[in-house]
């Protein structure tokens, strides 16, 4: 292989998306779909410097962000109560389990006309939906999660007379970390994902309502700033809990 | 004694749902804008009735079951070929992986506005979506069945003198199967959340959500609330159907 | 007996290194050998002797090495249904029948479907596993399943075969009847046989001549003769001997323990 061979070879990881990007560039350059579907990668970079400059993606960005940690704080302290409770009282299952796997069938989505018609179109709305997305796989993470402490590690606890407070602090909750962690990160990303569409579906503000006005108006560019953010910050929401998770085993 | 504990044991997952279905009956009884709200138990029934003869919860299941399975099945397909040509050939895997990757994290309605721009708002629209949300996690199962096909396998084809095309059928393909069905599970319980969230962005078109929505507009609560028992029902339905048909096919695991 | 003639396998001067983190490994060198067909050779040695290295290398496997390896004449250059092998642990394919599996084999040996078949039946037969032709793998137990191992390493009736520490996933009695398999199974095809062991008992019970290894690097001892005719006892004096000795040789070798 030529030397030149090998490095596109090497790194074509890189090469890759770069040359997606300028194929991008050259499909809309050489006008092959109307320009109105078709927008080149510099539309886009202007419409989001656009958009800045309006001062509207901060708006957006506000919105969607306050009601995305909202919702998912209630959510998954609920989540980890309800988890919590049902793994340490056997009792309760019988009675509350069936409903929760009954609810947790229902996509989160399918609850916002119920709410529409009960609460009408507000701030509370999306909280509550991005609350339900989280609550369910972090109430299910968490119950497998106290319910999983292998039964081993009480039994040292209770041999070596261990305080409570210790074993809850030293044996429980290291045990518990990691699945809960998992399942948290599980909740934010189905957070996010409600959220978006739960703004394109009815919301005055947020990412998800701005790409649901520029496809009215027809500015696809504004469209695919739209997508590119949410991606991104999608990503990150999710690469971010998972170096946090990493941080906390380590911690261990 | 016995048969009285285990009625009652029987019974208890019904104590809660009951309790809340009464209570939603006392708070429509509350005032005319409470029962609006909380539309009472009865008329709940007969909205069931309404909708049941007209055939309007059938026809609309129906439209939402088929684009799932469509959909589904589509995005199958196009899963299993990339993830195959991923698993199997490291340069494509190079090439597609970084693309793949930065499309992963955009919530699949989240692309709704993009693809109505670029295909309208009709079923083409909601097929698309589908076909989107159930790719991605059959693409990752085939991807990571085949990149952990055992080498132990492998060396054997080799000691056998097979062919790539032959290894790839007889030994990598089968090994993955049981990771390529458990993200077709997935897919299928993605692209039912896909084609009811479709069918409540794209007012256009049958299907459940679009009944559903159409009832918020007429504020008629209890073809909502039918709906979404319907969505739960048929949504937990499918998925039993999948599970059973999953362990038939991989019947030599637990043999 | 075996037709004196022609060497069926020949090594000269066989040498492999592995490179780990850029250092290099001696694993074996100077390793030269002449197998006779239709006999049956152990190779014996402590762990980390490249014994398996060297069976790997042999089957084609592993195609890094300096020296030669000529198979019939042949230089070795990669793997031929010619050359069967047996792994320790069974290998047979989870989501195939027992007949399945062994029929894979076959796949490109340009037989007949009803070659084939035919094969297969004879085979499982051979290894006395007929009743279990339509089972799948976990349905055995571990004797079995390194039975049909067996028949489907034996189906391309190879010239010679391979078998890396065959016996040593099976637990004792298993081991010794599935050894009595072998032995019976060598003395009815008469193919050439290499075997990999750490177990001297099972070395000398079935082998015409052992091998014995020295590790870091791998080299050639010695090669002993077992002059005892087939089907052997176990109590005959003569192998009672030469296991003793073999034993107490490892024995002194291996020194302190090696990792």
């Amino acid at each position: 292989m030529s030397s030149i061979a090998r490095y596109v070879r090497s790194h074509l990881q890189l090469i890759s998306p770069l040359a997606f990007v300028g194929l991008w560039a050259a499909v809309a350059a050489a006008q092959i779909f109307p320009s109105q579907v078709f927008v080149p990668p510099s539309d886009v970079l202007s419409a989001l410097r656009e958009v800045h400059d309006s001062g509207e993606l901060r708006l957006h960005l506000a919105s969607s962000a306050q009601h995305l940690v909202t919702g998912f704080a209630s959510g998954a302290a609920l989540g980890l109560a309800f988890g919590v409770l049902l793994a340490v009282i056997p009792a309760l299952r019988s009675y509350l389990w069936p409903m929760f796997n009954a609810v947790r069938q229902v996509p989160s989505i399918a609850f916002i006309p119920i709410l529409i018609l009960l609460i009408g179109i507000n701030d509370l709305l999306k909280i509550i939906v991005v609350g339900k997305a989280t609550f369910f796989p972090v109430a299910l993470a968490t119950f497998d999660a106290v319910k999983g402490i292998p039964r081993g590690y009480l039994e040292v606890a209770r041999i070596y007379q261990l305080p409570p407070a210790t074993v809850l602090t030293r044996i429980m909750v290291p045990a518990t970390i990691p699945p809960v962690m998992t399942g948290l990160r599980l909740g934010l990303g189905k957070a996010w994902g409600v959220l978006v569409a739960a703004e394109l579906f009815a919301s005055e503000a947020g990412l998800g309502q701005m790409m649901e006005s520029g496809r009215q108006l027809f500015r696809i560019d504004v469209v695919m700033v739209g997508v590119i953010l949410i991606g991104l910050i999608g990503f990150t929401l999710d690469r971010g809990f998972s170096t946090l998770q990493r941080r906390f085993v380590r911690w261990q | 004694m016995a048969a009285m504990t285990k009625a009652s044991h029987w019974l208890r997952p019904f104590y809660v749902p009951v309790l809340l279905v009464l209570a939603w009956d006392v708070l429509s009884r509350v005032n005319d804008s409470f029962r609006y709200a909380f539309v009472p138990v009865r008329e709940i029934s007969t909205g069931l009735q309404e909708i049941l003869i007209s055939g309007q919860l059938f026809e609309n299941l129906l439209a939402s079951l088929q684009t799932t399975c469509v959909g589904l099945a589509i995005g199958t397909v196009l899963g299993l070929l990339v993830g195959s040509i991923m698993g199997v050939s490291r340069i494509a895997d190079d090439i597609i992986s970084p693309l793949f990757n930065a499309w992963r994290p955009v919530p699949t309605l989240g692309f709704v506005p993009l693809i109505a721009l670029w295909f309208g708002s009709g079923d083409l629209s909601k097929l698309v979506i589908v076909v989107l949300a159930a790719f991605e996690p059959v693409v990752l199962n085939t991807y990571e069945g085949l990149r952990a096909s055992d080498d132990k396998y492998r060396e054997v084809g080799d000691v056998f003198r097979l062919n790539r095309r032959q290894l790839f059928f007889s030994v990598q393909l089968p090994s993955a199967v049981p990771m390529i069905v458990t993200g077709v599970l997935h897919a299928l319980g993605f692209a039912w959340i896909a084609t009811i969230g479709c069918e409540l962005l794209f007012t256009v078109g049958p299907g459940l959500g679009g009944l559903m929505e159409h009832a918020q507009m007429a504020g008629r609560m209890d073809i909502i609330i039918l709906c979404v028992v319907s969505i739960g029902l048929a949504g937990l339905a499918m998925n039993t159907a999948v599970e059973w048909l999953a362990r038939r096919l991989l019947r030599w695991r637990h043999a | 007996m075996h037709n004196g003639g022609m060497h069926n396998l020949s090594i000269e001067d066989l040498a492999k290194d592995y490179s780990i983190d850029g250092r290099t490994l001696p694993v074996l060198r100077d390793i030269s050998l002449q197998v006779r067909p239709g006999e049956f050779l152990s190779i014996v040695g402590p762990s980390g002797c490249g014994k398996s290295t060297l069976l790997r290398l042999i089957a084609g496997l592993d195609r890094e090495f300096s020296g030669s390896i000529r198979f019939q004449g042949e230089p070795v250059l990669g793997t031929s249904l010619e050359r069967g092998l047996v792994f320790q642990d069974h290998r047979l394919f989870p989501w195939m029948t027992v007949a399945q599996n062994v029929a894979l084999a076959m796949r490109n040996s340009g037989l007949s479907a009803a070659e084939q078949s035919g094969r297969v039946e004879a085979h499982l037969e051979l290894v006395r596993l007929s009743d279990f032709a339509k089972a799948y793998p976990q349905q055995l137990s571990g004797g079995m399943a390194q039975r049909a191992a067996l028949a489907r390493a034996l189906v391309n009736k190879p010239k010679l075969l391979l078998l890396d520490e065959p016996l040593g996933a099976l637990d004792a009695l298993t081991r010794v009847r599935v050894r009595e398999e072998l032995a019976r199974i060598w003395m009815h095809e008469g193919t050439t046989m290499i075997m990999v062991t750490h177990d001297v008992d099972e070395a000398v019970q079935l082998s015409d001549r052992v091998v014995v290894m020295d590790a870091r690097p791998g080299r050639i001892r010695h090669v002993l003769e077992v002059p005892v005719a087939h089907p052997r006892e176990h109590a005959n004096p003569l192998l009672q001997q030469i296991r003793e000795s073999l034993l107490s040789e490892l024995m002194n070798t291996t020194g302190p323990r090696a990792t």
